[in-house]
């Protein structure tokens, strides 16, 4: 019996532990936030600064923004399998009227996702702005199985399936 | 009526004439006294004893009082007869009253009472000794009309001399009745003042501001843009500023308000009366010889190096051997220095088409519809301001009142070549010396000496009185950005005065006020009154401004600061707010200023900030945002660079970490979208 009781706390120490450890390490709106933001921004850019950004440096792999939006979509579907993911408010200190506490939602976080990968690869896909020698970018069938490995829940896996079927080029597409 | 009315008149003046002799005796008893006990009683009952009333004084005030029905003119318009009164009787009984040296005896009487004396039970002992304001007014109106309308002299040496000596008189006798109702009205205790009606206090203002604008004509042959310390306009501002400061210091928050309604009045008048630039700088013209600077015509300036009452106009000689290239820019060639030059090669046969030689006069011109327009032309010789002119590039304007020509809004005309010019005003038309005793300037000296923003913005703060400083702070913003000078003695004397407009502190005193005051209102109205201001401050208010209100922001995601994301976010939205507005109206495309810069960081930090989510006003900062880093010009990309690389920082930070390095692998396009 004390047995049980004993296993039952511990189980839900790890809880909260692991509810403490990722709602302190990543706060997933300000997340979707600055990914949203990076989209906006990349949307004001001139076609030579474009190139320039979706420009692939091997020495700074880390840098090259498709594979950031790559990156972040599985960390985030990592993080979300793993654990409860941190839905808390943001802490606000002054509370008025201009201020409301959204609810973070997360099927709505992967399709935004989604759409900014989306973005960001049909960027490459041909001539931007008029620019030929924009470089082409398209993602590995490893990048597609990561994404698709991660979509545990039905409502994921839904929302990657409409992802494909809209993003990819149909008869051209080569599967290897 | 007449003969009763002359007599009553004459019963004030005997009136008035008895008790200054009384006064006078009194005055002399006591002067002994004072020689037996040198401290006297100096209580209420004292001064109670010493000075009295005069008991007819106040029917000066129903014979005065232009509002009176009898003397209201008959109306041919109006259906009914209602008036049926003879306006000039007003001014004959004025003038008996003034020959029968009324006036003389009222301001000897007036003269001994003015000031307040307040018991201990807050009453004003001599309320009812001094005549009351709205008398004051009607006296203000009646003598005022006693003016001589103008300082004509006869061709008789003799009559001359007679009318200049009745006319000394006369102004003598309005400028002492003027300085002693000022004088009244400025020692009034705040008790007292917070009785009187605001609107005849108001009018009081308001007859001495006309009286003395007619004093500074008759007085000297001094322009309304010299109100020097001499001239008798002077002593109007002088008090008008000394009455603002006085209402504006009250405990009262009506007398504050009234105050704070005064400065504007103050200012607006200041504005009226501000001399015309020197010269103007005309550049970026297509028709290159247009180019250049439009000095004053020194025939409109008077001798006292005013400009005289008459359209300006400004004419900029273009050099015999004008080259193109020299004018272009807006600069001038010194004509010594252009003498030097190699002249141009010019076919003799041929006409010169870059304008050698030529006169392009910058004036205003009354078009039939009575709007006036500003021309830049090539005057006709006989008939200027005529179809004759050349006119190469015009502004128009829909006010009759536009005095000077706006910098922007040019139009290229039929002679003249696109693009059309902009205009930068050069100087003052002020005499040597006096470049900073307009009235601008005194007003703006008289606002920092007197910490006017640090009483909107200090302790006893008040909304309503920070959403009525709005224009004194604007006024002063624009006082740091006088027009430019062109002369090293123009130079010298501008760096001694730079403390008398808006300081960096002023605005970081709003700000810091802003974010200790728990008063929300009082905050809203702060950020409107900044956010108001704000383009029209010259960058080195505008930038420590908004770096102080971004320190202000926890940037790090620190706890210490955090308190002034709220603050900080609403001043961003009321930015965001008016300036997607002004870019909807003017559809502004020009290229990003520092200001524009510092701004767009600031809104960015709210926008990147990890509460940024929760405001309300988000979507208005993304919108403003988004409108301005989508320009293609160098400062824009500068910043879009940077914004990138903080959010690639930032989703580095929160991605997963990288074994694979090698490039993705070609497999699957799904890139479609653009």
């Amino acid at each position: 019996m004390w047995h049980y009781a004993i296993r039952n706390v511990c189980t839900l120490k790890s809880h909260i532990f692991l509810f403490l450890f990722f709602f302190q390490q990543v706060d997933e709106a300000h997340s979707l936030q600055i990914v949203q933001l990076a989209k906006l921004l990349l949307e004001g850019c001139s076609g030579k600064e474009m190139e320039s950004i979706l420009e692939y440096d091997g020495r700074y792999p880390e840098m090259h923004f498709p594979t950031l939006f790559f990156d972040d979509l599985v960390s985030y579907l990592e993080r979300r399998n793993k654990a409860v993911v941190s839905s808390a408010t943001p802490p606000v200190r002054k509370q008025s009227s201009a201020i409301v506490t959204p609810e973070f939602n997360h099927p709505r976080a992967l399709t935004a996702r989604l759409q900014i990968l989306r973005f960001v690869f049909g960027l490459g896909f041909g001539p931007v702005n008029g620019n030929p020698s924009m470089p082409q970018m398209e993602m590995s069938k490893d990048q597609i199985n990561d994404i698709w490995d991660e979509c545990l829940q039905p409502a994921d896996q839904s929302a990657y399936m409409v992802f494909l079927a809209t993003a990819s080029k149909g008869d051209d597409c080569k599967c290897t | 009526m007449d003969k009763s009315i002359r007599i009553c008149l004459q019963i004030v003046k005997e009136d008035l004439d008895i008790i200054n002799k009384i006064d006078k005796k009194k005055i002399n008893d006591l002067n002994k006294d004072k020689a037996v006990d040198p401290f006297p009683p100096n209580n209420s009952s004292f001064i109670r004893n010493m000075i009295e009333a005069c008991p007819t004084i106040n029917a000066l005030g129903h014979i005065f009082d232009r509002k009176k029905v009898y003397y209201k003119e008959n109306d041919r318009h109006r259906w009914t007869n209602a008036g049926t009164g003879d306006p000039e009787k007003r001014s004959q009984w004025i003038q008996v009253f003034r020959r029968n040296r009324g006036f003389n005896a009222l301001i000897q009487f007036m003269n001994l009472r003015a000031g307040s004396v307040i018991d201990g039970d807050g009453d004003n002992l001599l309320d009812d000794i001094f005549p009351n304001i709205k008398l004051c007014r009607d006296l203000l109106g009646a003598i005022v009309e006693t003016l001589p309308k103008s300082n004509t002299n006869s061709n008789d040496p003799g009559e001359s001399d007679m009318q200049s000596a009745k006319a000394q008189c006369i102004i003598s006798e309005v400028r002492a009745l003027s300085k002693v109702i000022m004088e009244h009205v400025l020692n009034m205790d705040e008790r007292v003042l917070k009785k009187l009606d605001q609107t005849i206090v108001a009018g009081v203002r308001g007859q001495l501001h006309y009286m003395y604008k007619k004093l500074n004509k008759l007085e000297s042959s001094a322009t309304p843009q010299n109100p020097t310390s001499e001239t008798p306009l002077n002593d109007f501002f002088t008090f008008w500023r000394a009455l603002a400061l006085k209402l504006i210091t009250s405990q009262s928050l009506p007398l504050k308000l009234f105050g704070w309604n005064e400065i504007d009045a103050l200012i607006k008048e200041a504005k009226s009366l501000a001399p015309p630039p020197r010269a103007y700088r005309v550049s970026g013209a297509g028709t290159a010889f247009v180019n250049g600077i439009y000095e004053c015509d020194k025939k409109m300036i008077g001798s006292d190096g005013y400009v005289k009452d008459t359209e300006l106009q400004y004419h900029h000689k273009v050099p015999d051997n004008n080259s193109s290239s020299a004018s272009t820019n807006g600069g001038v060639v010194p004509a010594d220095a252009a003498g030097q030059q190699q002249p141009a090669v010019v076919p003799p046969d041929n006409v010169p088409d870059d304008g050698a030689g030529k006169t392009i006069t910058l004036f205003r011109c009354t078009m039939r519809s009575q709007h006036k327009w500003w021309f830049l032309s090539e005057a006709d010789p006989d008939q200027p301001g005529t179809d004759k002119d050349i006119d190469y590039y015009q502004l128009k304007t829909t006010s009759t009142t536009c005095a000077l020509p706006s910098p922007t809004g040019w139009l290229t005309c039929k002679a003249g070549s696109d693009p059309p010019p902009t205009l930068e005003a050069i100087g003052k038309v002020v005499p040597k010396g006096m470049e900073r005793q307009t009235v601008e300037d005194k007003l703006a000296r008289w606002a920092i000496e007197n910490g006017v923003i640090e009483l909107v913005l200090g302790d006893g703060i008040h909304r309503e009185v920070v959403s009525r400083s709005g224009r004194l702070i604007t006024f002063l913003a624009k006082m740091s950005d006088q027009p430019i000078v062109v002369d090293e003695s123009d130079a010298m004397s501008d760096g001694d005065d730079d403390r008398y407009c808006l300081q960096a502190s002023h605005l970081l005193l709003a700000w810091k006020t802003c974010i200790n005051k728990s008063d929300a209102a009082v905050s809203a109205q702060i950020y409107k009154l900044l956010v108001s201001v704000l383009p029209e401050l010259p960058s080195s208010l505008a930038i420590p401004l908004i770096e102080a209100i971004r320190s202000s922001l926890d940037q790090g995601g620190g706890e210490k600061q955090s308190d002034h994301f709220y603050e900080v976010s609403e001043f961003c939205c009321a930015i965001a707010k008016k300036l997607l507005a002004d870019n909807n109206k003017s559809g502004s495309k020009q290229e990003a200023t520092s200001v524009d810069e510092a701004i767009l960081t600031l809104q960015w930090s709210i926008l990147t900030h990890k509460d940024a989510l929760a405001l309300k006003s988000y979507d208005s900062i993304k919108d403003y945002v988004f409108s301005q880093i989508s320009k293609q010009d160098k400062t824009t990309s500068k910043l879009r660079e940077a914004f990138i690389n903080q959010t690639r920082e930032v989703i580095i930070k929160y991605g997963r970490k990288r074994k694979d390095t090698d490039p993705p692998v070609s497999v699957i396009k799904c890139g479609i979208m653009q």
